[in-house]
């Protein structure tokens, strides 16, 4: 598929932190704002590969993610409040790999989503974690992300008599 | 028990044997010389295990342990196997995965799930940057951010900071406009969509603060001003579904707050129409004039005079009011000023009903037609396109960008493009005329003379659904997304679901959510949103009806409601019952325009343009008159469907020539009973039936005269076809 943009290659090497080489194509490019930019300040770069500090297991995984998404559909970035039975229409396969990955390497590919400003990457990835949390009891959250109750029986009392829900 | 626990454990399975001695003790077993037991080995050796005593299994375990090959080649064999697994494909390593486990017992089973779940279980919310982790929090849905913050305190922080309770009534506002609504009507829509400080200066006020001043100083004594901000919104959210609740009951129950406007007309009196916002409600009245009323102390603040008939119809928006009336003409005012503006002419007969948006004008008239006008200015509107093919009065027209959909006392629903004017279908179904009707979003909601309501999909042209439950004509009716309103000649509205009207597998009973019966005339027109209906009668009121602030000791009055006629000072207080109240004195008007291009040439053999001039013009219509078909029997806009009656604002002090009533009372109408107004109607209906009855079999005499042998076949023949409806 032709770049979008036009001084984009069809593809690119990314050297990581670890200095391994992933490839990387033109469309995979266009979804990073950051490395983008820096094509577009760079005009023509004839080398075919740029380092970016980060790790390989983090970007093997995005690539994997955004190989999964039908990127020909635009996506429209939302900040805040997502739609997700659009995000989930669009972009099933993905969805359901990200259900899988290990709760550090989820971490690890939001910050990197972050970091390169992958909307369609963060996006996936804060509808797949909010996945984890809506439509569960608060003891269901808390098993599901390993996490200690630190409230105390009086506070826990209160919840309950606002919220009327099981603690 | 050694030997037994021998016995087992030459038995047992998962035994990978390094050296030849235990591979041809492994064959003799029945295990693979790759060292994999058949799966049904190893079903029946754990069927086994679970069979014997826990000493045994005790045992059996303990011998399981003490397996194993040398700690160096497991290290060799893991590296290889690593270096093997990596090569597969994603299936293939999960396939290799599934086989592994599919041979272990519960107990690495439990192990192996206790290792996995920490590998998916990572506090995201703690380690994404805090932006991404609001992001994550801010989709849960009100129960989910209530579980979401009682899970920890770091969550809970995360709610806090991110004002996520804030955020999250914001965005039903936006989206929502029950909750918008709701947050101009309550006032707390001044706590959304601003800064941090400025929330906190407001909701400082609103608890107590005197000024400014005062809630700056408020302010500089919070420690943690977000938490102060955090527990408002947080109290707030259920407070607004409480609220949103009760109003939700109120419409279930009928449970409201009551006002009425009596509009004091002096001579004729009724209100046919009405528009209201926030501010004032706009009434279009039976004594020709246009009253606009302040909705804070609901006075009237300004009169319109203009229109020589009544108004039968109004719209306004932020610049003019449209005025339809029975005087044939359509008016323009300024809505601030009241100032008339403009002055359309072209209807022949009263205008019945008028629609404007975007640019575009459509009124609908008793001559048949329907109108199209460019609206340039208040003071610049051309007619562009004249639409004819109804067979009678077309009662209401309604629009947007694709279609224009007119209704008739034919009985019939005709659509139209709104672009090129073009006739599209008719939608037929309704056994009389119709009264009223609304498009929106491809549903047509349309009210009928056969008292009953249908639903129609505009592209498909099929009628989705009748509801039955009005006992008289159906006057006015609206929907939005939730609810049906519609109000009926014997004083009553109904609401209705429109979620449930729209499944077919609903029973009737269950659609009609209540009745409510409060107006001692029929209704004429109503408009409702989701905290009140506004609705205006023939009794000369306006009420509305506000489920919003509902007085806690009403709930709808179910009774039938005495219909009573008008005052006996009333020139109507006598009328009959009409299907549309269009015009009161039949003047002779101006003579029709040039129809223009037809826009429905389907019809147009049967089209049956405007009278030019005749006997029925110059004096209150008959209902009969110049029918051609029984569809106008029932249709005629001044005909009631059931009965031919005499249009209710004839004048009984100039009893017209064609007037059979007058005729058949000989001494004319002042040796009429003017007392025991509700016995005259029903003496009126019953005198009435007869005639109709007798008039049924023949065509009226005039119209024998004026058509040729075939028309007069052919009408006879329809009517023969139809079986005389009536």
């Amino acid at each position: 598929m032709a770049s979008i943009i036009a001084n984009l290659p069809e593809t690119l090497k990314i050297r990581t932190s670890e200095n391994e080489v992933v490839e990387v194509t033109g469309k995979l490019i266009n979804e990073s704002l950051v490395i983008k930019e820096l094509f577009d300040k760079n005009g023509d770069i004839k080398s075919d590969e740029i380092t970016i500090e980060v790790k390989s297991k983090e970007l093997k995984n995005a690539v994997k993610v955004l190989e999964l998404c039908d990127l020909e559909k635009p996506h429209v970035s939302m900040s805040g409040y997502l739609d997700l039975a659009t995000l989930k229409g669009a972009n099933l396969e993905a969805l359901e790999f990200l259900n899988s990955i290990p709760g550090d390497d989820m971490a690890a590919l939001c910050n990197l989503s972050f970091t390169l400003e992958l909307a369609r990457l963060s996006d996936l990835c804060l509808a797949t974690i909010a996945g984890f949390i809506a439509g569960k009891n608060v003891i269901e959250i808390r098993e599901a992300f390993g996490l200690k109750n630190d409230y105390t029986e009086e506070e826990e009392a209160e919840f309950r008599k606002r919220h009327e829900f099981d603690v | 028990m050694l030997d037994e626990i021998n016995g087992a454990s030459e038995n047992s399975s998962n035994h990978v044997h390094s050296d030849e001695a235990a591979t041809n003790h492994a064959e003799e077993n029945g295990v693979t010389t790759n060292g994999v037991l058949p799966q049904a080995n190893i079903n029946g050796i754990k069927n086994g295990v679970e069979g014997t005593s826990a000493t045994n299994m005790m045992a059996t375990l303990t011998i399981n342990e003490s397996r194993g090959i040398d700690p160096a080649e497991f290290e060799i064999k893991t590296k290889t196997w690593s270096e093997d697994f990596d090569a597969m494909s994603d299936r293939q390593q999960q396939e290799m995965v599934e086989t592994l486990l599919n041979r272990m017992d519960h107990h690495q089973l439990g192990n192996v799930d206790g290792y996995i779940k920490p590998l998916l279980q990572r506090d995201f919310i703690v380690l994404l940057p805090r932006n991404m982790a609001e992001s994550v929090l801010s989709n849960l849905d009100a129960r989910g951010l209530a579980m979401a913050s009682s899970v920890s305190r770091e969550w809970r922080n995360v709610i806090a900071r991110g004002s996520l309770w804030r955020k999250l009534i914001e965005r039903h506002v936006r989206e929502d406009s029950l909750w918008r609504g709701l947050s101009e009507k309550r006032g707390w829509k001044k706590f959304l969509f601003v800064t941090t400080e400025q929330a906190t200066l407001l909701i400082a006020i609103a608890q107590g603060a005197k000024n400014r001043a005062e809630a700056e100083a408020f302010r500089a004594t919070l420690s943690d001003p977000i938490w102060y901000q955090h527990e408002f919104y947080r109290t707030l959210y259920p407070q607004i579904q409480g609220d949103i609740a009760l109003i939700e009951q109120n419409w279930k129950t009928g449970r409201h707050r009551l006002q009425r406007i009596n509009c004091q007309s002096e001579n004729s009196k009724g209100v046919y129409c009405l528009q209201y916002d926030d501010h004032r409600i706009i009434s279009g009245l039976r004594d020709n004039t246009i009253k606009i009323w302040n909705r804070s102390n609901l006075q009237c603040k300004q009169v319109l005079t203009g229109h020589t008939g009544s108004v039968l119809c109004l719209q306004y928006d932020d610049q003019i009011i449209a005025s339809g009336s029975s005087d044939a003409t359509v008016r323009i005012w300024d809505v601030e000023t009241g100032t008339q503006l403009n002055t359309l002419i072209h209807h022949s007969e009263a205008v019945l009903h008028l629609r404007f948006h975007n640019g575009m004008l459509v009124t609908c008239s008793k001559d048949r037609s329907i109108a199209v006008w460019t609206m340039h200015s208040a003071h610049e509107i051309d007619l562009r396109r004249v639409l004819v093919g109804h067979r009678a009065a077309v009662n209401v027209v309604d629009f947007d960008d694709t279609y224009i959909v007119s209704a008739s006392g034919d009985r019939t629903i005709k659509v139209w493009r709104t672009d090129t004017c073009e006739f599209i279908r008719t939608l037929s179904g309704h056994k009389r005329g119709i009264a009223c009707l609304q498009y929106r979003d491809g549903l047509i909601v349309s009210g009928s003379s056969d008292n009953s309501i249908r639903l129609w999909d505009i592209e498909c042209g099929a009628c989705l659904r009748v509801l039955e439950g009005h006992e008289e004509l159906v006057r006015c009716i609206r929907f939005d997304g939730r609810r049906i309103v519609s109000g009926a000649y014997d004083g009553k509205i109904k609401v209705w679901d429109l979620k449930t009207a729209m499944d077919p597998r609903t029973p009737q009973p269950s659609i009609c959510i209540k009745t409510l019966v409060e107006h001692t005339g029929r209704v004429f027109r109503l408009q409702f949103d989701e905290f009140q209906i506004v609705s205006s009668s023939h009794d000369d009121t306006i009420l509305i009806w506000d489920f919003l602030n509902a007085d806690p000791e009403t709930v709808a009055n179910n009774a039938v409601a005495a219909v009573e006629p008008a005052e006996s000072d009333d020139d109507d207080a006598d009328a009959n019952d009409n299907h549309m109240e269009v015009e009161e004195d039949e003047g002779a008007g101006p003579a029709p325009l040039n129809g223009g291009p037809a826009g429905d040439g389907a019809d147009m053999a049967d089209d049956f343009m405007p009278q030019q001039g005749g006997a029925h013009e110059n004096g209150p219509h008959d209902a009969d008159e110049n029918n051609d078909s029984d569809a106008n029997d029932n249709g005629d806009d001044e005909a009631p469907a059931q009965q031919g009656y005499l249009p209710e604002q004839m004048d009984y002090h100039q009893p017209p020539e064609n007037n059979l009533l007058a005729q058949l009372e000989g001494a004319g109408p002042h040796a009429w009973p003017r007392n025991g107004v509700r016995d005259l109607h029903r003496a009126q209906r019953q005198l009435y039936d007869e005639v109709r009855q007798v008039r049924q079999e023949y065509p009226p005499l005039e119209q024998i005269i004026r058509l040729g042998p075939s028309d007069r076949n052919a009408m006879v023949a329809e009517r023969e076809l139809e079986g005389q409806v009536m």
